[in-house]
């Protein structure tokens, strides 16, 4: 290699690897002597101690499994504005911790006082803490016990915010070996300092306690988080974990619910223990065992659920094991066709089924909260709600309410369309239906009435209309009448209907809006000029967990752990099929019944 | 200094301000306080962006918000305008500093010293001077000239960052209309004095409710001052446009900042109370840009209505509608060539860009 191209790899190796070889100062300094004459301007290179990327989001360094994924959502917490500032100035401290040597705690000292010397957003008060959780996010447990050493050693007393990281590391770095002692040390001395923690704290405790055998104290402090704050999805998990895997489930049953109840999503890994506990209890009886699992399924069932794959395939396994050896049992990974029929079964899936009490309960509150909301007259007049409650009861119960703009507009963008293609699209849309003699109620505005009279009048011959005031809102009044009519309506339109949906306050009341929604909301796909109309019709079968009168169990499952719960309106593509087959009658359990299959 | 970190920790906070006040002496609420004490220990100790001192009214702030989010962004604002002030005060230090070693340092002229400051030919106009100037013109707007009513009835719908902004708008408005030719007579009803608009309001200008002060406060509603015929609402929501300026009829601007709340409820006021309603000719005269929203700030309403009222022209008048709101011409053309074909019904502007010619 020649001279210059010798200097130039060595000093990429040198600028790529500066921080971390900062004691190798001198080395560095002479190989910008020999590259002077070469007109390469080094001096930037030594002011900066910036990595390239951004150096809170450590996604590209830490493998993506579940014990940095505790991290992360502390850092999702941390706003971006948040650790701009402190972010820079702890390049050095990520430098060195990501090296992994401990340190003697002489160095220690160095290295705190360049950190300190730098002056930005760190400074004496919290470099203790954000060191520590350096440590906890790269998963550096012995650094961070050196680090610990070299305080007591200086005899620096420990503030809250670290004895708190401190339990977080040990938390992440789990997997490692922690004493026991240690932690519950750590967690004296922060209670005696301070008998009630504030949420971040408890979070942090909550996490240390769990790794020892005084995790029930977790509890006491979930509730004492509680009165200032919402705990995080984070400590509801890893105490639900926890109690499985103390063999506690009226504990972690109870935390399920509330953590439903508060909207937190319910991780992987207390899936995985959940069913570790109904290995260890069912001491290794298959059947006993998988009475234990349909336990869990009917809670996927009744909170709508949906495990990851791992989890799916381990409920499968079991499922194949606990089988009587005399019934054929079909345990598949399989999907389902978009008419509900299961690939593997071929079977429909159930469908959607909403009682008569919550129906009844959605059509009350839709008119109080949703189309009066608070002020009457943000969506429409008084006058006007009296005359359509009027009209509908006179004309009520419809096939199908039709929102009347939504679908005219669907022909094009909004500038480009004139008043007869509008009318003429929805008059193919009206004449689709007519044609299968349905009856149809049209909702719009009243400045409809100016539309092209050809296409209108036969609308308004074969069809209900309702024209509402230009300055009101329609869609409210669209789902009433759909709701009024009672279960058999269907109603057509593209919006998603979200905002309606959130001012039904009550949770239960949402969901059986959105089931309702599910099973009754037609889409157009396209309308084209000769008339050919495409609908996109409604679900017929229910997209969440269920078992079916024959004891089939199909449990829709995703590839990945997402947290979010679904807000779109495809259902799941992935599902997992649980089904006994044909049985030699006398030895099959009650629950198996005989069922015919397809070969 | 850990120790000092401790002992705010465990015991009550170092500030000796009485907190009865803020928790009416309910132990729930102080229970919260002193976690929220500690928390914002934590939260400091941690690295996060936390002011060293909050005030008291701060601390009645950061009781009633809920979730842990909201508390650390209110903390992290506070921090900024602490150090704002930090820095405000260290730049003064130094101005002084260097005003008093120029002092120091320049030749003893005994006799005469020149200077903007000192002995000038030029007759010195002080600040006062000018408003008594301004305000004498606004007694006589106030005397004879078109009424002007801002509804201030919406305190209840926006959040108190909201509120804080649209007291400040309505200081920028009444700064706005004393300035101009042709001032109005502004009357802002359902103003109340607890509401935190009015609350700002008052910090901005402390002098506004003294019986010489220029502008007609009142508690009561404009439906009790004006009779209804002449009254028009302005509301962005309705469909009617102002064609013309009418000279007659007493409009109402709603103040509301309503950039977190899309509900059109001055348009729900309007209709409840059965009155006339309009609103600007935007779309007719202006080519909207793809940034920015189509809701204007209170004082620009007010230019808006000074000028249609002094020229009649809408073009002069909407001048004042921010630029960067409007199409500029790289966009306009992008849009043109994506369109096939643009319906030219309606005579539009645009405004281009004019930096370059400046």
């Amino acid at each position: 290699m020649s001279g210059p191209l010798k200097c130039i790899f060595s000093l990429q190796k040198c600028l790529q690897t500066f921080a971390t070889l900062r004691c190798l100062l001198p080395s560095v300094y002479i190989s910008t002597r020999e590259c002077k004459w070469s007109g390469v301007n080094l001096c930037p290179a030594f002011r900066i101690a910036t990595f390239p990327g951004p150096t809170h989001s450590f996604s590209t360094d830490i493998s993506k499994n579940d014990t940095c994924a505790v991290l992360q959502s502390q850092d999702e917490k941390n706003s971006d504005s948040d650790e701009d500032n402190t972010a820079q100035d702890e390049d050095i401290l990520v430098s060195v911790i990501t090296k992994g040597k401990q340190l003697s705690s002489s160095e220690w000292e160095k290295i705190k006082d360049q950190v300190l010397a730098k002056n930005r957003g760190i400074n004496g008060s919290n470099i203790d803490a954000i060191t520590i959780g350096l440590c906890g996010r790269f998963m550096q447990l012995d650094m961070g016990l050196s680090y610990l050493e070299h305080l007591s050693l200086s005899g620096k007393k420990l503030n809250i915010a670290t004895i708190a990281q401190v339990m977080r590391m040990c938390y992440s770095c789990r997997l490692k070996g922690i004493d026991e002692q240690f932690i519950l040390s750590m967690y004296e001395n922060l209670h005696s300092r301070c008998p009630v923690l504030d949420g971040y704290t408890a979070e942090s405790a909550i996490l240390g306690l769990c790794l020892t055998r005084h995790w029930k104290v977790g509890l006491d402090l979930l509730d004492m988080a509680k009165l200032t704050c919402i705990p995080g999805g984070m400590e509801y998990n890893v105490l639900v974990k926890t109690a499985y895997d103390n063999n506690e489930p009226n504990i972690s049953l109870r935390l399920i619910n509330e953590m439903l109840q508060l909207g937190r999503s319910i991780r992987p890994e207390v899936f995985h223990a959940q069913l570790d506990y109904c290995n260890r209890m069912s001491a290794g009886e298959k059947v006993e065992r998988w009475k234990m699992v349909e336990e869990i399924l009917s809670m996927f069932v009744e909170h709508d659920l949906k495990p990851t794959v791992d989890v799916a395939e381990r409920i499968r396994v079991w499922y194949l094991e606990a089988a009587d050896p005399h019934t054929e049992v079909q345990a598949q990974l399989s999907s389902v066709t978009d008419g509900g029929i299961c690939k593997s079964c071929q079977k429909y899936l159930n469908p959607i089924t909403i009682t008569k009490e919550e129906f009844g309960a959605l059509q009350s509150a839709f008119m109080d909260k949703v189309v009066v909301g608070a002020d009457i007259f943000r969506k429409s007049t008084p006058e006007e709600i009296k005359e359509f409650k009027n009209f509908v009861k006179m004309t009520a119960p419809y096939d199908m309410v039709i929102d009347g703009l939504n679908i005219a507009f669907t022909a094009g963008p909004k500038k480009a369309l004139s008043s007869q293609a509008l009318a003429r699209t929805l008059h193919h849309v009206v004449k689709y239906f007519v044609m299968k003699s349905k009856k149809v109620l049209i909702l719009g505005r009243k400045h409809m009435q100016t539309w092209s009279p050809c296409y209108m009048d036969y609308i308004y011959r074969n069809a209900h209309v309702f024209l509402a005031d230009n300055l009101s809102q329609d869609d409210p009044l669209l789902l009433y009448a759909a709701l009024y009519s009672g279960m058999g309506t269907k109603f057509l339109s593209r919006d998603l209907m979200r905002g309606h949906a959130y001012r039904l306050e009550n949770k239960s009341l949402r969901s059986t809006f959105k089931l309702w929604q599910l099973q009754h909301q037609c889409q157009l796909k396209y309308v084209t000029q000769a008339g050919k109309v495409h609908l996109k019709f409604p679900l017929t079968f229910n997209p969440m967990a269920q078992v079916s009168r024959d004891g089939s169990w199909h449990i829709p499952y995703e590839m990945e752990f997402v947290g979010s719960p679904s807000q779109s309106f495809e259902a799941p593509t992935t599902w997992l099929c649980l089904r006994s087959g044909k049985s030699s009658p006398s030895l099959s359990q009650v629950r198996h019944k005989k069922i015919s299959r397809m070969s | 200094m850990p120790q000092d970190n401790d002992s705010t920790t465990e015991q009550n906070s170092t500030e000796n301000s009485d907190f009865t006040s803020i928790t009416n002496s309910d132990p729930v609420l102080e229970k919260k306080l002193k976690i929220l004490f500690l928390e914002v220990e934590v939260l400091r100790q941690s690295g996060y962006r936390v002011p060293d001192s909050v005030k008291l009214g701060q601390w009645k702030e950061l009781l009633e918000m809920e979730t842990r989010s909201r508390r650390r962004k209110y903390l992290s604002y506070l921090f900024g305008v602490e150090k704002k002030q930090e820095n405000r005060k260290k730049k003064k230090d130094e101005a002084k500093q260097k005003r008093e070693d120029a002092m120091n340092t320049a030749p003893e002229n005994t006799h005469i010293r020149y200077g903007l400051g000192h002995n000038t030919i030029l007759i010195r106009v002080y600040d006062n001077t000018i408003n008594h100037f301004y305000h004498s013109r606004l007694i006589q707007a106030m005397q004879f000239s078109q009424k002007l009513v801002i509804d201030c009835s919406y305190d209840s719908h926006m959040t108190s960052r909201e509120a804080q902004n649209c007291g400040k708008q309505l200081m920028l408005m009444f700064s706005d209309n004393r300035i101009h030719d042709n001032p109005f007579d502004l009357y802002l009803c359902n103003a109340r004095r607890e509401s935190n608009t009015i609350k700002q309001l008052v910090k901005c200008i402390p002098t506004i409710y003294d019986l010489d002060f220029p502008i007609n406060i009142t508690e009561k509603s404009y439906l009790d001052l004006f009779p209804k015929e002449n009254i028009v609402y302005l509301t962005p929501h309705c469909r009617e446009d102002l064609r013309e300026f009418d000279h007659d009829a007493i409009y109402i601007i709603g103040a509301m900042v309503d950039k977190g709340n899309n509900e059109p409820l001055s348009l729900a006021k309007a209709k409840r109370e059965g009155l006339k309603m309009a609103k600007l000719p935007l779309d007719r005269y202006l080519m909207w840009g793809s940034g920015g929203s189509k809701s204007l700030t209170l004082n620009q309403m007010m230019q808006i209505l000074l000028d249609i009222r002094a020229t009649g022209s809408w073009d002069k008048a909407l001048q004042h509608v921010p630029r960067r709101k409007i199409i500029t011409t790289p966009e306009l053309q992008e849009q043109c060539s994506k369109k096939v074909e643009r319906p030219k019904r309606q005579l539009r502007y645009t405004i281009k860009d004019t930096s370059k010619y400046c």
